[in-house]
C-alpha cells in the first residue's frame, strides 16, 4: 500500500493516486471489452463459416437445390473428389507450382537482400524497385507475365533479335522456340516407377511430373514475392548484431564463409516464417492464373482455387467444392498450426 | 544500415561487380512494368510487331479502353466502385484496429498474446474454404447487389493484417509517456488524442495504406461473388483480357489504369513502404 503523509487530510500525491486507482479499476475492463467482440466475431465468421463448408462437404448437396442430408457413406464426396482426374491434376500441380515457386522466390530475395547489403550506390531506390511487383495487381501481373511468355511475341523475340537462334542453327541445332504457357509436355514422369512400388497407383489418370507449362507461371509468381521476401530478409539482417560478422571474421572465415556459415543460418526464424507466408499464398494461387493462363494446356496450370470457383459457381456441385476447399483448408493446416502455435510461444 | 563491405584492396573490383549485379536484377524486376507502360501509348501495329523503343506515342488505347461499351462495365464506374470500397472499408478497419491495438499493447490484459495469434491464424487459412457460406449469407441478406458486401468483406480481410501492424506500432510508444499522462490526470481520450496518436501516426498512414493496396488489389473475393453493382478495377482489368486478349496495347492501357493508384500511394508514402509491406506479410 501507499504511505501516507498524514491520517486526517490526505495529500495531493495521495489523492491523485486514489484517484488513479479508481480510474485503474474501470479502465481494467476496457482491454477485454474492445477485445470481446472481435474475438468472437472471427471466431463465429471464420471457423463457424469453415465448419459449414465441412458440412457440405459431407452432405448430398450436389445441385442447385439446397440439401443438408449427410451422405452415405460421408466421405462419398472426398472418394469423389479424390478420384476426378482434374483434381489429381490440381493437386499435382499445386505440390510443383509451390517448389518451384518457394525456391525461385526465397532465392532470388535472399540474394537481392544480401546484395543490396554491400557497398552499393543507391541501395534505396533499388530496393524500391524490387519491391515495387509486390504492391501491383496480381491480375496485372498476369496480363504482363502472358505477353512476356507469348511464343510469338514475348522473350522469344530475344532469342531471335541476340542473334542466340542463328548461331544454334549455324552449329546444326534447332531454333530455341519454347511454348512457355502453350506447352502441353510433363517432364520426368513418374508414373511408371509409382507404378513399380505400388501398384494401385495403376488408377492414377494423371501424369505425375512437371507440367512444363507451370514454370513460367512459377517465375511471374516468384516476380510478384521476391521483393517482400527481400525485405523480410533485409529486415532480420538489420536485427543481427554487427559482432556476429565481426567475430566470424576475425577468425578468419572469408565472405562467402560468413553467409553461408553464419549469416543464413542465423536467419533460419525469417526463412521460416518466409516460407510459411509462401506456401499460404502458393496455395490461394487463383488472380494470377485466371490472368495469364486460365486452365492451361491439358490443365497444366490448372490451381485447386479454381477448380474450386467452376464447380461451385459453375456446376453447381456444392458438396464436391466443399470438400475440395477443405482437402485446401488440410494442407495448409498441416504447416500454418504448428508454426502459429511456436511462435505464440515464443512471444509470450 | 551500416556498411559491411570488406574495407579490403579488392575493395573497388568487388564494389564494381555488386553495382552491376544489382543493376542487372533492378532492370529484370522494372523491365516488365516498364515495357507494360511504354506498350499503352503504342498502337497495336507497334505493339505487336518487333520490339522497338522509339514509336509515335498515342493516347488512343486509353480512350478506347476507357470507353464505356454498352451494357458492360466502364472503366469509371469499376474505379468509383473500388474507389468507395477501398476507402470505406479502410476507415472501418482504422476504427477497430486502433482501439484493438491500445488493448493488445498499452493496457494488455493477460493471455491475451494468445487472442492476437487467434486473430492472425484466420489470415492464414484459404479464404476458398469460407466461400460457399458468405455466398449463401449474402444472398439471404440481399447484398450480392450492392458495393456493401465487399466493403464488409474486405474490412474483415484486412483487419486481422491491421490489428498486427498497428500493435507493433503501439509497442514504440514509451510507457513512461503514458505513465506521465496517467499521473498527470489524462483521461483515455486525451492519452490517446495527445500522446499515443501522434507518436504512431506514421504507422498508422503506413497501415491504411497497405489495406489500401491489398483492398484495391483483391479479386478472388470480387469475382466469386460477382456483385452487380459492386465490380471493381481487378475485375474490369480481367474483363478487358478476356475482351481484347491479342490486343497487348490496350491491355497494357488497362493495366497501367489499374495500377496508377497503387503506385501514387506507393511514391507519396514510400518511407513506409518497406516496414509496412514486410509487416504486411500475411496478405
Amino acid at each position: 500500500m501507499t504511505t501516507t503523509l498524514s491520517e486526517g487530510e490526505p495529500s495531493t500525491l495521495e489523492r491523485r493516486q486514489r484517484q488513479r486507482k479508481k480510474r485503474g479499476t474501470w479502465q481494467k475492463y476496457i482491454s477485454p471489452l474492445v477485445l470481446l467482440p472481435t474475438s468472437a466475431g472471427i471466431a463465429i465468421f471464420v471457423y463457424g463459416f469453415i465448419a459449414y463448408t465441412f458440412w457440405v462437404s459431407i452432405s448430398n448437396w450436389g445441385g442447385i437445390k439446397e440439401d443438408l442430408s449427410v451422405r452415405e457413406p460421408a466421405t462419398g464426396n472426398y472418394s469423389d473428389l479424390l478420384t476426378t482426374t482434374r483434381f489429381q491434376i490440381d493437386m499435382r500441380n499445386t505440390v510443383i507450382f509451390t517448389v518451384l515457386f518457394m525456391v525461385l522466390a526465397i532465392g532470388v530475395g535472399l540474394g537481392a537482400a544480401i546484395l543490396l547489403e554491400q557497398k552499393v550506390r543507391g541501395r534505396k531506390f533499388f530496393r524500391n524497385v524490387i519491391l515495387f511487383p509486390y504492391a501491383i495487381s496480381l491480375v496485372v501481373t498476369g496480363v504482363v507475365w502472358r505477353w512476356l511468355f507469348n511464343p510469338e511475341v514475348g522473350i522469344n523475340l530475344l532469342f531471335d533479335v541476340t542473334g542466340f537462334n542463328s548461331v544454334l542453327t549455324q552449329a546444326g541445332g534447332s531454333e530455341l522456340e519454347p511454348g512457355w504457357t502453350t506447352d502441353p509436355s510433363v517432364w520426368l514422369q513418374i508414373n511408371s516407377l509409382l507404378v513399380a512400388i505400388f501398384p494401385f497407383a495403376d488408377d492414377l489418370q494423371v501424369k505425375l511430373g512437371i507440367p512444363a507449362a507451370i514454370i513460367p507461371v512459377a517465375i511471374a509468381a516468384s516476380w510478384q514475392v521476391s521483393g517482400f521476401v527481400m525485405a523480410m530478409y533485409i529486415g532480420g539482417m538489420a536485427s543481427l548484431p554487427n559482432s556476429v560478422r565481426e567475430a566470424a571474421r576475425i577468425d578468419g572465415a572469408s565472405e562467402w564463409q560468413v553467409y553461408s556459415k553464419v549469416i543464413i543460418p542465423m536467419l533460419k526464424p525469417v526463412t521460416i516464417t518466409v516460407g510459411v507466408i509462401l506456401l499460404h499464398i502458393s496455395l490461394k494461387t487463383f488472380d494470377l492464373v485466371v490472368a495469364m493462363t486460365g486452365t492451361g494446356p491439358g490443365f497444366a496450370t490448372d490451381m485447386p482455387s479454381l477448380f474450386v470457383f467452376e464447380t461451385m459457381f459453375k456446376a453447381t456441385r456444392y458438396n464436391l467444392a466443399s470438400a475440395a476447399s477443405i482437402v485446401i483448408l488440410l494442407f495448409a493446416s498441416v504447416v500454418v498450426v504448428p508454426y502459429l502455435i511456436r511462435s505464440s510461444r515464443e512471444e509470450s | 544500415m551500416a556498411d559491411f563491405a570488406k574495407p579490403k584492396g579488392k575493395g573497388r573490383f568487388t564494389s564494381l561487380a555488386f553495382t552491376s549485379l544489382t543493376w542487372l536484377l533492378a532492370g529484370i524486376f522494372f523491365f516488365p512494368i516498364f515495357w507494360m507502360f511504354i506498350s499503352g501509348f503504342k498502337s497495336e501495329l507497334d505493339a505487336n510487331g518487333a520490339p522497338k523503343l522509339f514509336f509515335e506515342p498515342t493516347l488512343e488505347q486509353y480512350r478506347i479502353v476507357t470507353e464505356t461499351p454498352p451494357g458492360q462495365l466502364g472503366f469509371w464506374e469499376a474505379t468509383t466502385n473500388s474507389f468507395i470500397i477501398v476507402i470505406v472499408s479502410t476507415l472501418i478497419v482504422m476504427m477497430l484496429a486502433v482501439p484493438t491495438a491500445y488493448a493488445l499493447t498499452i493496457r494488455p490484459v493477460g493471455k491475451w498474446m494468445e487472442y492476437l495469434f487467434f486473430f492472425i491464424s484466420t489470415k492464414f487459412l484459404p479464404i476458398v474454404a469460407s466461400i460457399l457460406p458468405i455466398y449463401i449469407l449474402a444472398k439471404h441478406f440481399d447484398l450480392l447487389s450492392s458495393r456493401r458486401l465487399l466493403i464488409i468483406l474486405y474490412m474483415s480481410m484486412n483487419l486481422p493484417l491491421a490489428i498486427w501492424m498497428l500493435r507493433s506500432f503501439f509497442q514504440e510508444v514509451p510507457r513512461e509517456l503514458i505513465e506521465a499522462a496517467e499521473i498527470d490526470g489524462a483521461n483515455l481520450r486525451s492519452q490517446m488524442v495527445s500522446v499515443i496518436l501522434p507518436i504512431v501516426a506514421p504507422g498508422l498512414a503506413a497501415t491504411a495504406l497497405l489495406c489500401f493496396i491489398f483492398a484495391w488489389n483483391e479479386y478472388f473475393l470480387a469475382v466469386q461473388l460477382n456483385t452487380t453493382g459492386g465490380e471493381t478495377v481487378p475485375i474490369w482489368a480481367s474483363s478487358v483480357v478476356d475482351e481484347r486478349g491479342q490486343f497487348l496495347a490496350k491491355l497494357s492501357a488497362a493495366s497501367t489504369l489499374a495500377t496508377l493508384p497503387v503506385i501514387v500511394a506507393g511514391w507519396v508514402a514510400q518511407k513506409r513502404m518497406i516496414r509496412g509491406l514486410a509487416m504486411g506479410a500475411i496478405k
